[in-house]
C-alpha cells in the first residue's frame, strides 16, 4: 500500500510540477506579451487547479498510509506549496499583484519539489519531535524554498523577455520592475534562510561550517551581488544579473537535494 | 566634490545630462595620484568591487566542499602519507603539485584569506566615503555652501549619480518654486534656500545609512573570518564516564563527566543533557550542565555537547565460580586496563567488536532491526573462533544478563559525550558583521534611497535647471519624469 501511494505521490507530484511550470511561464507571457488570446487565459486556469487536485490527492494518499512516519519534510512543504496557490487564486481574483503571483507560483514547484526529492534521496526519516532545532530546520527549507521559488520564477520570466519584446508592452517598465522585484525578493528570502541555518548550526554544533550554511551563503553572495549590480548601475536585466540569480538557483537545488 | 564640467550646456528650451560614475568622482579626489595607486583607489572605491569579491569568496568556499580538505594539518608525514593513501591513486601525481597551491587547504589558505582582506579594505574605503556623505544628507539644514553658491558644483553620490540640465523660458524663482512643488506632490521631502534657488529633495534617506552599514558589516565579517581563520581555537573532546581530560584551554582545566540525562530512547539519544565537574587550577570545582546540541558560555569560552553516543558495557564472569573474565576490545584506542569492554552502537570500524580469548569467542554489539524489538533494546551476537555466522544473537535491554557457553555476560548503557570547546571570540565579530550587512540589505531592499539637489539660475535670458540625482532605485525617478520638472504644463497636468 505504502509502495502504491508513494508512486502516486512521486508520479502525481512531478506531473503537478510541470502543469504548474507551464502555468506560471503563460502567466508570466499573459503579463508580459500584449497579444494574449482567452484560451491562454482559461489555460493558465486550468493548468493550475488540475496540478493543485493531482498534488493534493498524492500528498494525502502518501501521507495517510506513511503517518506518522513520513519526514517532517514531507509533511510540511506540500501543504505549503498548497497553500500558496491557494493565496495566488485568491490574489488573481481581486485582480493580481503581478510578482506575488509569480513568486508564489515558483513556491510552490519548489516546496513540491523538495519534498520529491526528499523522497528520491531516500531521506525518509521520521518527523522529530518539535524542538528549537527541529523548528529552525523547518524555517530554513520553507524561507529557502521562497528563494528558489523565487528564482525559478525569474528563470520563467527570462524565458518570456527573450520571446515577446517588453517595449511592445503598454508598460515598457515592467519587466525591468518584475525583474528587480524578484531579485529583492530572492534576496530577502535567502538571508532569512541564511541566517536560520547559521543560527541552527552554531547552537547545535558551534560551528558553522555544514554544507546548508555554505550553500545559503553562497546563494546569499551571488543575490547580493546581483542586488548591489542592479542598484549601483540601474541595469536589471543584464546578463551579470541573470547569471548570478540562475547560479543562486542551482546553489539552492544542490542544498535541496544534498542537506538532510 | 567635483566640478560640473562634462554636463551639456542647455539651449533655453533643450535640455543636457550625463551620468557621472563613481571612478570620474574618484579620480576627481586623487587627481595628483600616479596612475597605479589611482587605479588601486579607483577600485577599492569602487562598489563592482564588492561584486568580484563576493563572488571570489563563493568560488573559495564552493571549491573547498568539491576538493577534499583533510580535517588535519598535512605537514605531519605519517597523516600526509595515509591521507594520500585515501584518494584515488590517478590522482597521485598531481597531489604534491596541487597540494604547493594550498588546494588542500583552501579554507586556511591564501586564496580564502587574500579576498577577504581586500573585501576588509573595500569596505573601509567605501566607507570612508559614504558615511560623511551620509552624515550630511541625515542633517537636512546642514547645506554645504558650495551646494549653494556655486551651480556647477557636482555633489557627491554614494550610489548611481545623473545630472540633468533643462532649459526654460520663464523667471528662475518660478521655475524653482514649481519644481520643489511638484517633487513635494510625488511624495519627496524637501528643502529649499529660496535665494539661492537651490533645493534638495529626498525619499528614504535612512537608506543611505543602511548602505553604509552593508559595508561596515562586510568590514566586521571579513575581519572576523580572517581572524577567526588564523587565531580561532576550537578542540573537541571525547568525554568517558569516570575519565578526567585535561582541557586543552589557555586557563588548564580538568574535566569530568558526572552523568548524562537522556530523555527518549536510551540508544538513540536525541535529547539530553551532560553533566559535568571542571575543577581549575586552584582545584575549585564546579557542575556545570550542558544541554545536547546548545551552545553555552562557560569559563569564558564557547561549550557545545556535540554528540552524545551511547555505549555498550559489557563485562563477563565465570557462570558457576563468579569469576571475572577479561574482555578485549578490538578498537586500537579502547583502554586495555579495565577487564570489561565498552562497544559502540554506531557500527564504526571494529568499535562494536570485543573478544573473550579464555573461550575463543568473539562479541559484537549492533541496533536491534526487527520491529517487534522494544525501545532501548539491541542485539549482542556470539561468535565462535574464526566463523563469521553468529552462533547466537540475542535482543538486551540495559542491565540485563546472559549466559552463553558457562560465561555470564552482563550489559548496561552508557555514554560518550563529544564536547566543542571554542576558545576565541572572532566567530561573534564575523556573526555580528553578517547581522549588520543582513538588516541593511533588507531594509535597503524594501526602501531604497533617492536624493536630489536642483538649482535654478538666470542664464542670459533664460532659465537654467539643473538637477542632480542620486539614487540606488533603478526605476525612480525614472528620466521622462525628471525631463518634466519645472514645466507649467506639467504642473497644470498634475
Amino acid at each position: 500500500m505504502v509502495t502504491q501511494t508513494t508512486m502516486v505521490f512521486t508520479a502525481g507530484g512531478m506531473v503537478a510540477m510541470l502543469l504548474w511550470l507551464t502555468a506560471l511561464v503563460l502567466y508570466a507571457r499573459e503579463a508580459l506579451c500584449p497579444k494574449v488570446t482567452p484560451a491562454q487565459f482559461i489555460s493558465t486556469e486550468i493548468l493550475s487547479r488540475a496540478g493543485m487536485l493531482l498534488a493534493a490527492a498524492g500528498w494525502g494518499a502518501y501521507a495517510m498510509t506513511t503517518w506518522p512516519q513520513p519526514s517532517w519534510r514531507l509533511i510540511l512543504l506540500p501543504p505549503l506549496a498548497l497553500i500558496a496557490l491557494l493565496v495566488k487564486m485568491g490574489l488573481a481574483r481581486r485582480g493580481g499583484v503581478l510578482l506575488l503571483v509569480l513568486c508564489l507560483y515558483g513556491y510552490a514547484v519548489t516546496a513540491y519539489g523538495t519534498a520529491l526529492a526528499t523522497l528520491w534521496v531516500g531521506n525518509t526519516e521520521p518527523a522529530p519531535d518539535l524542538t528549537i532545532a527541529s523548528l529552525l530546520a523547518a524555517t530554513r527549507d520553507a524561507v529557502a524554498g521562497a528563494a528558489s521559488g523565487t528564482c525559478i520564477a525569474y528563470g520563467a520570466f527570462l524565458l518570456i523577455t527573450r520571446r515577446c519584446r517588453p517595449e511592445e508592452h503598454p508598460d515598457p517598465l515592467l519587466a525591468e520592475r518584475l525583474g528587480e522585484g524578484m531579485v529583492r525578493v530572492a534576496l530577502i528570502a535567502a538571508t532569512l534562510a541564511l541566517g536560520t541555518a547559521a543560527w541552527r548550526t552554531w547552537s547545535m554544533w558551534g560551528e558553522v561550517a555544514r554544507i546548508d550554511v555554505t550553500t545559503l551563503f553562497i546563494t546569499w553572495s551571488f543575490l547580493m551581488a546581483a542586488s548591489l549590480r542592479q542598484m549601483t548601475t540601474g541595469m536589471v536585466l543584464t546578463r551579470t544579473v541573470n547569471t548570478l540569480v540562475l547560479l543562486s538557483l542551482a546553489s539552492l537545488i544542490i542544498m535541496v537535494i544534498a542537506v538532510p | 566634490m567635483g566640478r560640473l564640467h562634462p554636463l551639456n550646456h542647455p539651449s533655453p528650451v533643450g535640455e543636457g545630462h550625463t551620468e557621472a560614475p563613481a571612478e570620474d568622482r574618484a579620480q576627481a579626489r586623487l587627481p595628483e595620484a600616479p596612475d597605479l595607486l589611482g587605479f588601486l583607489w579607483r577600485t577599492l572605491n569602487n562598489s563592482h568591487f564588492t561584486l568580484v569579491l563576493l563572488i571570489w569568496l563563493s568560488a573559495i568556499i564552493g571549491l573547498s566542499y568539491i576538493i577534499p580538505q583533510p580535517p588535519y594539518s598535512l605537514d605531519d608525514p605519517l597523516a600526509y602519507s595515509q591521507w594520500v593513501a585515501s584518494i584515488p591513486q590517478f590522482l597521485w601525481p598531481l597531489v604534491e603539485d596541487l597540494r604547493a597551491f594550498g588546494l588542500f587547504q583552501l579554507r586556511t589558505s591564501a586564496w580564502l584569506r587574500l579576498p577577504l582582506a581586500l573585501l576588509l579594505i573595500h569596505a573601509l574605503v567605501m566607507l570612508y566615503r559614504g558615511v560623511p556623505v551620509a552624515w550630511k544628507r541625515t542633517r537636512m539644514h546642514h547645506v554645504s555652501p558650495g551646494l549653494i553658491n556655486d551651480a556647477y558644483e557636482v555633489p557627491p553620490a554614494l550610489g548611481r549619480q545623473l545630472g540633468l540640465a533643462l532649459g526654460r523660458t520663464e523667471a528662475p524663482g518660478q521655475v524653482f518654486r514649481r519644481v520643489m512643488e511638484q517633487l513635494a506632490q510625488q511624495g519627496f521631502n524637501v528643502f529649499s534656500v529660496e535665494r539661492a534657488y537651490a533645493g534638495l529633495a529626498w525619499r528614504w534617506h535612512a537608506s543611505w545609512w543602511a548602505f553604509c552599514s552593508v559595508y561596515a558589516g562586510l568590514a566586521f565579517l571579513a575581519v572576523g573570518l580572517l581572524l577567526h581563520s588564523w587565531l580561532a581555537q576550537a578542540s573537541v573532546l571525547t568525554l568517558q564516564p569516570g575519565q578526567s581530560v585535561s582541557a586543552p584551554a589557555r586557563k588548564p582545566l580538568t574535566l569530568q563527566m558526572e552523568a548524562a540525562d537522556i530523555v527518549g530512547n536510551p540508544i538513540d539519544p536525541r535529547e539530553g543533557v551532560v553533566r559535568l565537574r571542571i575543577e581549575g587550577v586552584s582545584h575549585t570545582s564546579k557542575e556545570v550542565a550542558l544541554p545536547l546540541h546548545t551552545g553555552q558560555i562557560v569559563e569564558g569560552m564557547w561549550w557545545t555537547v556535540v554528540n552524545i553516543v551511547p555505549m555498550v558495557k559489557v563485562t563477563a564472569s565465570d557462570a558457576h565460580s563468579g569469576e571475572e573474565l577479561r574482555l578485549w576490545s578490538f578498537a586500537p584506542a579502547a583502554s586495555a586496563q579495565y577487564p570489561y569492554a565498552r562497544l559502540s552502537l554506531l557500527g564504526e570500524g571494529n568499535t562494536s567488536f570485543a573478544s573473550l580469548p579464555t573461550q575463543n569467542i568473539t562479541l559484537r554489539v549492533g541496533r536491534a532491526t526487527s520491529q517487534d524489538a522494544p525501545p532501548g533494546h539491541f542485539v549482542l551476537s556470539f561468535f565462535r573462533g574464526v566463523e563469521t555466522t553468529p552462533a547466537w544473537v540475542t535482543t538486551l535491554g540495559n542491565g540485563d544478563e546472559v549466559v552463553f557457553e558457562g560465561v555470564r555476560y552482563q550489559v548496561s548503557i552508557s555514554y560518550d559525550v563529544q564536547l566543542r570547546i571554542q576558545e576565541d571570540w572572532w566567530w561573534a565579530v564575523a556573526a555580528l558583521g553578517w547581522l549588520t550587512v543582513a538588516v541593511g540589505s533588507i531594509l535597503l531592499t524594501i526602501r531604497r534611497p533617492v536624493w536630489l539637489v536642483v538649482r535654478a539660475m538666470d542664464a542670459g535670458g533664460y532659465c537654467r535647471l539643473t538637477t542632480w540625482v542620486d539614487t540606488l532605485a533603478p526605476q525612480t525617478p525614472q528620466l521622462d519624469w525628471l525631463r518634466t520638472l519645472g514645466s507649467s504644463f506639467t504642473a497644470e497636468k498634475e
